[in-house]
């Protein structure tokens, strides 16, 4: 037994050595250390570059919608109903990217116009790619026409407000850069009386090497 | 009597041994090598470095991510042997080659032995000319992916004799699911060999 384990331990150390020498090889190593550090794609509505034609802030008159259905208004000589607007930072990261939209006792021809800017405030160029109307995904709305989106907002199969948006769409805005963003907004004559109309519009940004590839 | 066997007996073992002295006294002339073995020297090092980042940018001419690389560590020797690559304000779809020139300083022929790209406590082989996807912060999201592979630099890149060079690019892909804001950190370890030990 002691002579079995004394001749196994030789043939260990040989076997061992062999492969010291195959693992002997020289070599020489060279590094690359990198680091990715990622831009951010952000953007906001800019305070301050809102403007309206009717606003619930102080007393003016209403406008009506005489051209329809072409875009456009003509002032009334009342101050019936009016259009309250809010910005809102939703996510709290310091820039307001919601506008809340309140039209109060308003009738149908109301009108409405309402501009802003929207701001690159990121690092990344993104493009204006698409505007989410209650669920709706418009990445051109109205192209080339003259019309209107019309739309059912409270879901008793008549159309009750017709909306016009401007053309930016697909426009590169670099970081710092701004865009005019406008919108018309009319009632119709079915929408309801004594109710709310309630609807969200969401206007989407993509960064700029991605909007051929997500856009149909 | 015993004094005369004793004299007899002493010359006789005198003679047998001067007989046997003639026997071993033949002529003999020696020669002898002396051998010494100058090893060579297995060296590498960083020569030229450059990315594509200007070159292949997209029509636009707008500057929006830039890359750094930087040297970062020498050897004992004061050969470069560590770069520093450091890609600025990325964002997803972005992609960039890194090309570094391996020059052979050594005395013996080198071959790749491996590459190794290392992360956190990960490491991940780098096989050539195939691309690795990595979720560097774990997230369950790939964050980047990387390609190694060999530049069209007029050598065959398979073998660095001493004084010639190789050039290796890799290709840094920042994939859809990266944050925003975010850093990523990964370390490319390659390892030359003696030429006559790698396959």
């Amino acid at each position: 037994m002691n002579a079995k384990k004394i001749t196994i331990i030789p043939i260990f150390l040989m076997l061992l050595s062999v492969f010291s020498v195959a693992f002997a090889m020289w070599s020489e190593t060279l590094k690359v250390n990198t680091t990715v550090d990622t831009g951010e794609l952000d953007w906001e509505i800019m305070e301050g570059t809102l403007t309206q034609k009717d606003t619930c802030d102080f007393p003016a008159n209403d406008y009506n919608a005489s051209f329809l259905p072409q875009p456009g208004a003509q002032q009334l000589d009342k101050n019936v109903g009016c259009t309250d607007l809010e910005l809102i930072d939703s996510d709290n990261d310091g820039d307001y990217d919601t506008l809340k939209i309140t039209m109060q006792n308003v009738y149908p021809w109301y009108y409405e116009h309402i501009a802003f800017k929207v701001h690159n405030d990121g690092t990344i160029p993104l493009k204006i790619w698409r505007v989410i109307i209650n669920g709706n995904i418009y990445h051109e709305l109205n192209p080339g026409a003259i019309e209107g989106e019309y739309f059912d907002f409270n879901g008793d199969g008549k159309n009750d407000t017709l909306i016009w948006w401007g053309d930016n769409f697909g426009v590169q805005l670099d970081p710092c850069e701004s865009a005019n963003i406008s919108l018309d907004i009319t009632i119709l004559q079915d929408a309801p009386e004594g109710s709310t109309i309630t609807f969200t519009i969401q206007l989407d940004a993509i960064q700029w090497n991605k909007y051929e590839e997500y856009t149909p | 009597m015993y004094i005369g066997k004793s004299i007899i007996g002493v010359f006789i073992a005198l003679v047998m041994l001067a007989s046997m002295g003639i026997a071993f006294a033949m002529w003999s002339e020696t020669l002898r090598i002396n051998v010494t073995v100058d090893t060579g020297e297995v060296d590498v090092i960083w020569g030229k470095y450059w990315s594509n980042d200007t070159i292949e940018k997209p029509k636009v001419s707008l500057d929006v991510t830039k890359v750094y690389i930087t040297e970062e560590a020498y050897d004992d020797e004061g050969d470069l042997i560590k770069l520093n690559v450091t890609i600025d304000n990325a964002y997803p779809g972005y992609k960039v080659g890194i090309y570094g020139m391996v020059n052979n300083t050594g005395s013996i022929p080198v071959k790749l032995l491996s590459a190794t790209l290392k992360y956190n406590s990960e490491e991940t082989p780098l096989t050539l000319c195939q691309w690795v996807d990595l979720d560097l912060d774990g997230d369950g999201d790939l964050d980047l992916n990387v390609h190694l592979g060999l530049a069209e630099d007029g050598e065959d890149g398979t073998q660095i004799d001493p004084g010639a060079f190789d050039t290796y690019e890799l290709v840094i892909h920042v994939k859809q699911g990266a944050n925003e804001t975010a850093t990523y950190g990964f370390e490319v370890e390659f390892v030359f060999a003696q030429w006559n030990e790698v396959p």
